[in-house]
């Protein structure tokens, strides 16, 4: 084979080179003065491997006994050489030209010049560096970290824009998500006196004002509102009567005489999410409390328009004539009355007089609104209610929607209603039932120690509320 | 004369914070303030003034430890207030904040903070601890020196070897060759394993196979040994320094973001609320 053999020398930053011709049938390496490729390094063997061709367009590079170089980086005893290969066999580096056997060439040069400080080099070079050759300098860490800072603080704020957490008409609770990012929160605000302003400073739920309730309406229509542990009973809005106690205290009689006792759920239910069903007299109340026409075998009446129940009655009387069977059975017979040790002396019976039936049906109506039916729940009020020509009228009820934009599911809270709601004390509609905040301060805490996790923040039970509480008058 | 930075002037600057976390602390307990036990109160601003002037003082150990010609404070003094006080700045940053924390820039920079401490901390501990592992390791060689000394020992070894046989030339030439003084990044900073190099222990084993009983089989094992004890101090040296060194890297960058982030929060405070 034929090997043209470079030697690269760098001197000064300058590159240098002789090139050697050399041609055998095999070629040695070694620091012995007697190899054909001379490597004067103490790291190469006197004689350390053999170049031969292999075929007529491959050499191949073999070590002699247990020697060993590296080919391409991996450690080796025989590799056969490519173009480009490289060589690295004590200090030097051999790389490949031409793998041609007829016309091989090879680079050798040395890394250094000194081979103790090459040997020193190698050695280091293969060891773990220091913490600075592995990590970005610090001061680029800090600039990326600046960047980060800088990046959360002026965009992240605007990346979720929809994300509104409350709206409302009144600008300054517009707060949008880069609000909430720069820590405006609720408290920010509430948790100072608000000039010109009834609100009362509140910082946490720890310390959240206690639950007000409103008990009448201003003549501009605001609400009048007192704390509840202040409240006494001195609501001004008229409700029906109602005492949860004669409810949920004893079994009742139902209208076909059978006895049941109600829970809380007899008469309160709830939607899928939790909110509460107002409660109705036809789905809550009728079971035990539906109007029938007097002595009509119960004849269901209906219920919320006096002027209904009024026409149904007295179509029931036309209908049914001046008859027997319509004569009250309650109709007044005169008692004898004697004193004590005189006989009774009988007197001719009078003829009752028959009544028609518009009189009839008056005594049903006085009967039922009066005595046995609308009573029962409701005020009655001398005049004419509405456009009809009725003496009498039921007083309305104020129907209050008690913290209409409240954030509260039911379902979410404990499953008996007496952990909360003293129902069972109740004698009056006007009772207020609703817990003190203490109650649900012992869950909802924001302390440090909490045992509860349940949420305290604004949101967890506000929406923005101007004018919390509703109320409309429904007429009967 | 040395004077450790823990125990500088009779722990002067451990007095000062003391005295400073036991004022904030008295104020914070006996001070009613008018609504909140948060930032927005005159506590939380008193807090936070002296919290702000705090980081910027604790952070300009970076300046001053540059500053070779200052001899005012000496650098051991600044260092030792650096460790007390950025320790009651713990106390002081997180009272300002009344433990009102959430998703906001506030709490990024009071977590900022938190975390420079903590790291500091760590580094308090390593510093010490380490320079006295590093001296006693290091038997009052640079770790330059004993790559040196290990260059020397292969070179030796090469020639010893060869005077031997060639194929105790080319177990020690692939010794030399394949010699690494490695471990993993968990080793270095957590495990005090020492590194087992399998290079010099095969090199080590052949040489003591040949049960020659030669001067040069001993002197060339004895070698080998020297080596391997060189390569672990080296490998030591390594990871106590990577110890002493590697909290620098959240340390300093994380300064730099709770100072901006102080900022961001002095701006919104006074501006945007």
């Amino acid at each position: 084979m034929k090997l043209t053999l470079r030697r690269i020398r760098y001197v000064k930053g300058a590159v240098s080179h002789k090139d050697e011709i050399l041609s055998a049938e095999t070629l040695s390496l070694g620091r012995g003065s007697d190899q054909n490729i001379f490597l004067q390094n103490t790291r190469v063997a006197l004689e350390h491997a053999v170049l031969s061709h292999n075929g007529p367009t491959q050499i191949s590079l073999k070590a002699i006994a247990s020697n060993k170089f590296k080919h391409n980086g991996q450690t080796t005893n025989s590799a056969n050489l490519n173009q480009d290969d490289l060589i690295e066999l004590g200090g030097y580096e051999l790389r490949v030209k031409s793998a041609d056997s007829n016309d091989a060439m090879l680079e050798v040069s040395e890394k250094f010049s000194d081979q103790s400080l090459g040997l020193k080099q190698r050695l280091i070079d293969d060891s773990s560096g220091d913490i600075e050759s592995l990590l970005p300098p610090k001061r680029l860490a800090s600039l990326s970290l600046l960047l980060v800072v800088i990046l959360a603080g002026f965009l992240a704020p605007r990346l979720n824009l929809d994300e509104k957490i409350f709206s409302s008409d009144n600008f300054h609770h517009e707060l949008s998500s880069d609000t909430s990012f720069f820590g405006r929160e609720c408290t920010g605000c509430h948790s100072r006196k608000i000039a010109d302003s009834k609100l009362l400073p509140v910082s946490s739920f720890s310390d959240h004002p206690q639950f007000k309730v409103p008990i009448g309406i201003y003549a501009d229509h605001r609400l009048e509102y007192v704390a509840l542990d202040q409240y006494q009973g001195n609501s001004r809005f008229s409700q029906i009567t109602f005492p949860h106690k004669t409810h949920l205290t004893k079994a009742l009689a139902s209208l076909d005489g059978s006895k049941i006792q109600l829970e809380c759920s007899s008469c309160h239910s709830f939607d899928d999410a939790g909110l509460y069903n107002r409660v109705n007299f036809d789905d809550d109340c009728a079971g035990c409390h539906r109007p029938t026409i007097p002595n009509s075998n119960g004849v269901p009446l209906p219920h919320g328009n006096l002027e209904s129940l009024v026409k149904n009655i007295r179509d029931y009387y036309e209908d049914a004539g001046a008859t027997e069977a319509l004569i009250e059975k309650s109709a007044f017979e005169p008692r004898a009355l004697r004193r004590p040790g005189k006989e009774i002396k009988t007197r001719p019976q009078a003829a009752l007089p028959e009544k028609t039936s518009a009189e009839l049906s008056d005594a049903a109506i006085r009967e039922i609104v009066y005595y046995t039916g609308c009573n029962t729940c409701h005020e009655i009020a001398a005049g004419s209610g509405g456009n009809s020509d009725l003496p009498m009228k039921i007083e309305p009820i104020d129907r209050i929607e008690w913290y209409g934009k409240a954030v509260f599911n039911h379902a979410k809270h404990s499953e008996n209603c007496a952990d909360c709601h003293e129902a069972a004390q109740s004698v009056s509609s006007l009772d207020v039932i609703l817990p003190p905040v203490k109650n649900c301060q012992n869950c909802h805490s924001n302390h440090i120690f909490a045992v509860s996790e349940a949420p305290s923040d604004c949101t967890t039970c506000h929406q923005f509320q101007p004018d919390p509480i509703k109320t409309a008058k429904n007429e009967y | 004369m040395h004077q450790s930075f823990i125990s500088y002037k009779n722990f002067k600057s451990l007095k000062g914070s003391v005295v400073l976390c036991a004022a904030v602390l008295g104020l914070y307990v006996v001070a009613e303030p008018s609504a909140t036990s948060a930032g927005g109160t005159w506590l939380g601003y008193v807090g936070g003034c002296l919290g702000g002037v705090l980081m910027v003082w604790l952070a300009c150990l970076g300046i001053r430890k540059r500053k070779y010609k200052n001899t005012e404070l000496l650098a051991v003094g600044w260092v030792s207030t650096h460790i007390y006080l950025g320790t009651a700045l713990l106390l002081v940053v997180s009272l300002h904040s009344g433990f009102h924390l959430g998703l906001n820039i506030h709490s990024l920079a009071y977590a900022f903070t938190v975390m420079v401490i903590l790291t500091g901390f760590y580094g308090l501990y390593a510093y010490s601890i380490y320079p006295d592992k590093i001296t006693l390791n290091r038997d009052g060689m640079s770790r330059d020196s004993m790559f040196a000394e290990i260059t020397e020992i292969d070179e030796k070894s090469l020639a010893l070897s060869e005077k031997i046989s060639p194929e105790m030339f080319a177990k020690i030439s692939e010794n030399v060759e394949e010699t690494k003084i490695k471990t993993s990044l968990l080793t270095r900073l957590f495990s005090d394993r020492s590194l087992k190099e399998g290079a010099i222990y095969k090199a080590i084993d052949f040489v003591r196979e040949q049960h020659s009983g030669s001067e040069l089989i001993k002197e060339l094992d004895s070698l080998l040994q020297e080596k391997e004890s060189l390569v672990g101090k080296i490998e030591r040296d390594i990871r106590y320094h990577f110890r002493l060194g590697w909290w620098l890297y959240l340390h300093v960058p994380l300064t730099v973001g709770a100072l901006l982030s102080l900022l961001i929060h002095v701006y919104v405070v006074l501006f945007y609320w």
